[in-house]
């Protein structure tokens, strides 16, 4: 490349040496005239040989230009949902707590719940929308979680949600690393997802194990009614509906996949969906799990060493 | 009690002040850092409500110095949810409890009385105990021993069941009626999970027993 520039500035220095010193050759030598004349065409080939070379460079420059130019109105879009969701909170805080003054004086009034129902719905998305911007600008904060007890936690947290056949299988015990906030809003929609398109009585089950490759694999399977085969290409993509048999829609869902998608990228894995015979499944996939030195790793007062030691029986 | 809160958003301010005021509560507002500051190191005060993003001193550099003045004031943090850095600190500068924005009238103010329950006005501490196991009804907190955890709603609950039943034995199918109020599933394992959670944040001395085919009980001594 620096050749070729070099080259290039000095084209007419180069071209006029080049002639005048085969000129002087010509002369004193007392070349032919059939020599002398392929001084005209080996000049001609040098000549296209640099601008080619040169239209190389402003062609490759233009695509820099391009890649760079997307890469800062990606990072300009993710900027900017960061601030528009952060300039939310406020007016959306001062919403609900004036409704949330009214409601204690009107403890029946509908139309109040109704209000912070939708408040509520708002303030998800939102949420959803600021942790989309900061998994894509590698906002994320990594740390190590007690994985089982992670899991444990949220899976006790939905189980009140909802009336169905909630069943945790967690096989592996350890630590994972990864950020606690992303990983908990992957799963709410997930879970959020799974008791949607479920009733009452049916199953939806959260397990996670051993990828194999010391990663882990979280999944999330219900036997609901399950995703129509068009719509499972599309269904991490933003605002991305399921069909239309699945028509009521709450609460962001249209960015819960999307969040799970973007989070599982964030950590440096990915995200599956597949039907069952009945109902579906969603699989996270997470490829960083801490070496199990326990030792080494620092746990907060008395949580990981019981959490492996077996306490109690198995889940059974 | 005295309330003082800092927040320069005047319409947060005045949601928070009214809010405050019904559950009888004497509030105080400051609409920047340095005044509230001021505030909160001359005049008596009960807690402090302090919003982080303020102008003149920012909410921490309030804290930090609010801090070597007085130690033992409880200062609750209002912030941007999900800033865990921020939260970190402020809990390492000595910030009683945190509450993210967009956050709900009703869960502050709950949050508040629990702060100040046991400084006078809300006193009545109510306990339970089986075994050596100790229930804070109010704080929802558990504590066996030494060791103390605070627990989800479910938890305590479930832990509650087996307390005022404490040396029988109690069903899975029991407890998923009185605890979840869900019909008995055999497929599911959400009590067995709780339990377990409960083993784990109690440790072994809790003494939470399976009784095999039969279900769980609390040692009653």
């Amino acid at each position: 490349m620096r050749d070729t520039g070099w080259l290039r500035r000095n084209r007419a220095e180069v071209a006029g040496g080049l002639m005048a010193a085969l000129a002087v050759a010509a002369i004193a030598y007392g070349a032919e005239w059939a020599e002398v004349l392929s001084v005209p065409l080996v000049l001609a080939i040098f000549l296209g040989l640099v601008w080619h070379g040169r239209r190389r460079q402003v062609a490759l420059a233009e695509v820099q230009g391009l890649a760079e130019m997307r890469a800062s109105l990606l990072d300009r879009q993710a900027r900017f949902l960061h601030d528009a969701s952060h300039e939310l909170r406020t007016p959306v805080t001062i919403a609900r707590g004036h409704l949330e003054l009214l409601r204690r004086e009107q403890p029946d009034a509908t139309e109040l719940e109704v209000a912070l129902d939708e408040l509520a719905r708002m303030e998800r998305i939102v949420e959803r929308l600021l942790l989309l911007a900061k998994s894509e600008q590698q906002g994320l904060v990594f740390e190590e979680i007690d994985l089982e007890a992670f899991l444990s936690d949220l899976f006790i947290r939905w189980s009140e949600v909802a009336p169905r056949s909630w069943r945790l299988d967690v096989d592996l015990a350890g630590r994972l690393l990864a950020d606690p906030e992303g990983l908990r809003n992957a799963l709410d929609a997930l879970l959020e997802n799974a008791v949607k398109y479920t009733d009452p009585g049916d199953t939806i089950a959260l397990s996670a194990h051993a990828d194999g490759a010391g990663g882990v694999v979280i999944e999330v399977s219900d036997s609901g009614s399950g995703v129509s085969p068009e719509a499972l290409p599309r269904i991490f993509d933003r605002w991305a509906r399921a069909d239309g048999a699945r028509t009521r829609e709450r609460g962001g869902a249209g960015l819960g996949l999307a969040i799970v998608a973007a989070v599982a990228r964030a950590h440096g894995g990915g995200c599956s969906v597949r039907p069952l015979p009945r109902g579906t499944a969603f699989r996270l996939h997470l490829p960083v799990r801490v070496p199990s030195t326990e030792a080494a790793s620092p746990t907060p007062a008395g949580e990981g060493e019981l959490a492996g030691a077996g306490l109690g029986p198995a889940l059974s | 009690m005295r309330i003082l809160v800092i927040e320069d958003e005047a319409r947060i301010q005045a949601f928070l002040a009214r809010g405050l005021e019904a559950e009888g509560y004497t509030v105080v507002a400051a609409g920047d850092g340095r005044e509230g500051l001021d505030l909160a190191t001359q005049a008596r005060w009960d807690l402090v409500v302090l919003d982080l993003l303020l102008p003149g001193l920012n909410g921490l550099q309030v804290l930090r110095e609010l801090q070597q003045v007085k130690p033992d004031l409880p200062v609750v943090i209002l912030s941007a949810r999900g800033d865990v850095q921020t939260k970190l600190r402020g809990f390492e500068l000595g910030a009683t409890d945190y509450v993210a924005k967009p956050f709900s009238l009703d869960e502050l103010l709950a949050r508040i009385r629990v702060r100040l329950r046991g400084s006078g006005a809300f006193g009545d501490e109510h306990v339970m105990r089986g075994g050596r196991v100790v229930l804070d009804i109010a704080r929802r907190q558990a504590s066996v021993g030494e060791r103390s955890a605070d627990l989800s709603d479910r938890e305590f609950r479930l832990l509650h069941h087996l307390l005022l039943h404490a040396g029988e034995i109690v069903s899975r199918e029991r407890l998923l009626a009185e605890v979840w109020g869900y019909d008995f599933d055999p497929g599911s394992n959400v009590v067995d999970v709780c339990v377990r959670r409960l083993r784990q944040k109690l440790g072994p001395d809790a003494a939470i027993e399976t009784v095999r085919h039969a279900g769980y009980r609390l040692a009653a001594a």
